[in-house]
């Protein structure tokens, strides 16, 4: 079982592949990692050039050199927007892959 | 101020049904619809009390008289565009899964005679039938701060087949769940805190209840401005009916918690409810919101 402590310090890239395969949300969209650091990363999903920049209260999200998206991090593993407001994440990134996903079906605008 | 009476849209005429549908075209059409969309979005950026995980509307005791009040608002709003309206119908979604052999989309709420059908996958999931088909939904822009109009007509909706959302919708024994707990909400009022509010609202021991439905009807009623979609408001009123049904269990009414002074500030009974349409009807603190009778209304 995953730790909150090896998710928070960003765990590798294992850790996040186990939370995406519990989770589902990645699909068949390939992505490309880049990480940046423990509390930094960034990758591409859809075209979009994402940089996560986490805290351990808060994430901000730049997505594609757009307006940061704010990310609120209750605790280690659950992220929570105000953009997608009816449930939490398990990592920031599925979060922001599931935004795009929104944006790309015309319900929000990133 | 005469009566109001909620019933539940599947036992309502169609004549009926339709002029609550026509009401909530009129709304659209002279603006004041998208408004209840854009505070519905705000009131989701405002931190209530500061730096905390709750804000004005949700994730916090709030959420219910928040949108009580909102859905009062909302119902004098669609009674002055036709006053034969008795009240705001409500959807009875627990029920929806055993009445329809485990397939909720298949009910006749989803039709064209109530509320649209399920999107159109063909065409980008878009509602493309029913009483809501032109319209065109309020996009909320996160790079801007402010709001579009979406470019072409049709809500969206993936009951039960949204990526983002969830397959199930609650059924009765969620709301059975959420009846049992008898404190409104307790220490430290977090938005996960197990009390009925938490059941309801759906985080704590979640996702359930109220959050669900949003991700099962998913679509438009996946994001902050999920007021697009007049299914909100149906589901809303259930949730509306069910906190009355859990307040009617004793006498006096069981009460709201946290009492003033205790508790996070902007979510006490005696705090300002904020973001809302704030005309001189419309209550001004969570106390004077939390009575369903006061406010002259009832279900049915």
């Amino acid at each position: 079982m995953l730790s909150r402590r090896m998710l928070l310090l960003g765990g590798g890239t294992l850790a996040l592949s186990v939370v995406f395969a519990v989770t589902g949300q990645l699909g068949d969209t390939a992505d490309v990692d880049a990480s940046a650091g423990d509390r930094d990363s960034e990758f591409t999903y859809r075209g979009r050039r994402v940089r996560l920049r986490e805290s351990r209260t808060m994430v901000m999200a730049g997505i594609s050199g757009r307006g940061e998206v704010h990310i609120e991090r209750p605790t280690a593993n659950r992220f929570y927007s105000h953009l997608v407001p009816f449930q939490e994440f398990g990592s920031s990134r599925q979060l922001v892959t599931t935004l795009i996903d929104l944006e790309d079906a015309h319900l929000v605008a990133l | 101020m005469a009566a109001r009476l909620r019933e539940n849209i599947l036992t309502m005429s169609l004549g009926a049904v339709s002029a609550v549908t026509a009401a909530f075209n009129s709304l659209k059409l002279n603006g004041s619809y998208d408004g209840f969309v854009r505070r519905h979005m705000d009131a989701m950026m405002v931190p209530t009390p500061p730096g905390s995980q709750s804000n004005a509307a949700h994730r916090g005791p709030i959420f219910l008289p928040w949108h009580r009040a909102a859905l009062w608002e909302l119902e004098t709003l669609l009674i002055q565009a036709d006053p034969s309206i008795a009240g705001l119908p409500y959807w009875r979604w627990e029920v929806e899964g055993a009445l329809n052999a485990g397939r909720p989309q298949n009910s006749r709420f989803w039709t064209a005679d109530y509320v649209g059908t399920d999107g159109d996958s063909a065409q980008g999931n878009r509602v493309l039938n029913g009483p809501f088909k032109d319209w065109q939904a309020t996009i909320y822009d996160n790079g801007s701060r402010s709001y579009t109009t979406r470019s072409t007509a049709g809500l969206v909706r993936r009951l039960g087949r949204d990526p983002s959302g969830s397959p199930n919708l609650p059924d009765q024994a969620q709301v059975t769940d959420a009846l049992s707990y008898t404190k409104y909400d307790v220490s430290p009022y977090q938005y996960d805190t197990n009390g009925f509010r938490g059941r309801i609202e759906g985080w704590a021991g979640g996702p359930r209840m109220h959050n669900l439905v949003h991700r099962w009807v998913g679509g438009d009623m996946l994001s902050g401005t999920s007021p697009n979609d007049p299914v909100f408001w149906l589901h809303h009123c259930n949730v509306d009916r069910l906190w009355w049904s859990w307040q009617t269990r004793s006498t006096p009414l069981r009460p709201y918690a946290p009492i003033s002074p205790d508790g996070p500030i902007g979510q006490r009974s005696g705090d300002q409810l904020t973001g809302l349409l704030g005309t001189s009807w419309t209550a001004a603190a969570v106390q004077d919101i939390r009575n369903a009778a006061t406010l002259g209304y009832s279900f049915h």
